[in-house]
């Protein structure tokens, strides 16, 4: 099991994990493409900027 | 200078995924090697070049040694270095992930120098070096893990699931709480200190800043070693919820893990074990802490300042200093004389080096 299956059957009948975790990773990706922005340049990665 | 987003090494570091199940395990890491090294060669030749120099260079030189693994080891440290400050000072000649390949080189050296590593073939060596995942933003692991992970790896449903979830919780620190939390509490923060004094201004953003560089850098190292896991290789850890420490000492076993620990194995306990003078030994740590990140007088106060934190923290246990307060509020408070130690950095360093704050 990966960590958020875990978590969810702690919670939910186990039928539902699957769909609760198909609905995260989507909510997650959703929120990074529609909602992300890239991280100001005050931040600097050593040896990359 | 090179500017480089993260996010196109990390698009780049997730070809390696494929690669490695595609390809016939026994020649999965040359494929992946070679990718890295055509990126490489795509986005920083010099990079390139420096890379695939030690990766041969190393394992033959370190081959032909016994009889002057002394001198050998000086030669190759020296080297190593050499390179990493050339590449900090001369202006257009700066690495992408110098800072982490420079010490696992060092790693190797010191290992074999102290007879607990066998020599690197030179495709391990390669395959070491030329691992794109963690090229940019660590972790800074070790040759003997990767070796057993590498023998140990095969195809696990759940370990690949893992990682993918690992790669997503990176993304969503780094692009929605670092991208587009962060900068709208600093906003806020900078709002409610206007009135005060620049110290506390100072102060205040810098502890936001933490905040931030946490959220980038264990982000980073989400993708990293969730990639990783996606291609079947578990790497070391190098975060370990920090934000729990409740001393500064604790905060430095639990803060990028894998670069403190290098420093503790071969520059505190060897200093500590020549001089017998533990204090010299943490600030030597320190000041290669500092100096790792960036060449500057600022790293230099700050690892004083750092070292000054655990000397202090080390003298209030000692003396038994607030033993009588409640566990749960040393819980509570701990963390927060943590970060504001952390952050008051700035301001003070700010001070001594001749500024306002």
């Amino acid at each position: 099991m990966t960590p958020l299956t875990r978590i969810y059957a702690r919670y939910l009948p186990r039928r539902l994990v699957w769909l609760a975790v198909t609905l995260t990773y989507a909510t997650a990706l959703a929120a990074i493409v529609f909602f992300g922005e890239p991280v100001g340049d005050d931040i600097v990665y050593i040896d990359l900027n | 200078m090179i500017t480089l987003d993260l996010l196109t090494v990390c698009l780049l570091a997730f070809v390696c995924i494929p690669l490695s199940w595609i390809v016939p395990s026994s020649y999965a890491f040359d494929v992946v090697a070679v990718w890295t090294l055509l990126c490489l060669l795509a986005l920083s030749p010099a990079t390139a070049i420096w890379l695939l120099s030690i990766a041969i260079i190393l394992p033959c030189l370190l081959s032909f040694g016994d009889r002057a693994r002394g001198g050998i080891a000086a030669v190759a440290c020296i080297a190593l270095v050499a390179g990493l400050v050339g590449s900090r000072l001369a202006p257009g000649w700066a690495w992408i992930g110098g800072a982490f390949f420079t010490l696992r080189g060092l790693h190797i050296v010191a290992e074999w120098w102290m007879g607990r590593l066998t020599v690197p073939g030179l495709r391990e060596s390669l395959h070491y070096f030329l691992f794109l995942p963690v090229l940019a933003a660590g972790p800074i692991n070790r040759l003997p893990h990767f070796r057993h992970q590498i023998l140990r790896r095969r195809w696990e449903p759940e370990m690949f699931l893992t990682g993918a979830e690992r790669v997503l919780l990176g993304f969503l620190w780094l692009y929605l709480v670092a991208g587009r939390g962060i900068p709208r509490l600093d906003f806020k923060v900078t709002q409610a200190t206007e009135h005060l004094a620049q110290f506390w201004q100072v102060w205040a953003t810098s502890a936001v800043s933490w905040v931030e560089l946490f959220f980038v850098f264990a982000g980073a190292t989400h993708i990293a070693l969730g990639t990783s896991l996606m291609m079947g290789l578990k790497l070391e850890e190098n975060f370990n919820r920090p934000w729990v420490s409740r001393s500064l000492p604790e905060f430095w076993t639990r803060w990028h893990i894998s670069l403190t620990s290098w420093v503790q194995d071969y520059v505190f306990w060897p200093v500590s074990a020549l001089t017998r003078q533990p204090i010299l030994a943490l600030v030597a740590a320190m000041l290669v802490i500092g100096l790792w990140h960036e060449f500057s007088a600022y790293y230099v106060l700050w690892s004083f300042w750092q070292s000054l934190g655990i000397v202090l923290s080390r003298i209030l246990v000692h003396y038994s200093v607030g033993a009588w307060l409640p566990d749960r509020m040393v819980t509570v408070l701990g963390p927060i004389g943590v970060l504001a130690w952390l952050s008051a950095a700035q301001p003070v360093i700010g001070i001594l080096m001749g500024g306002d704050a």
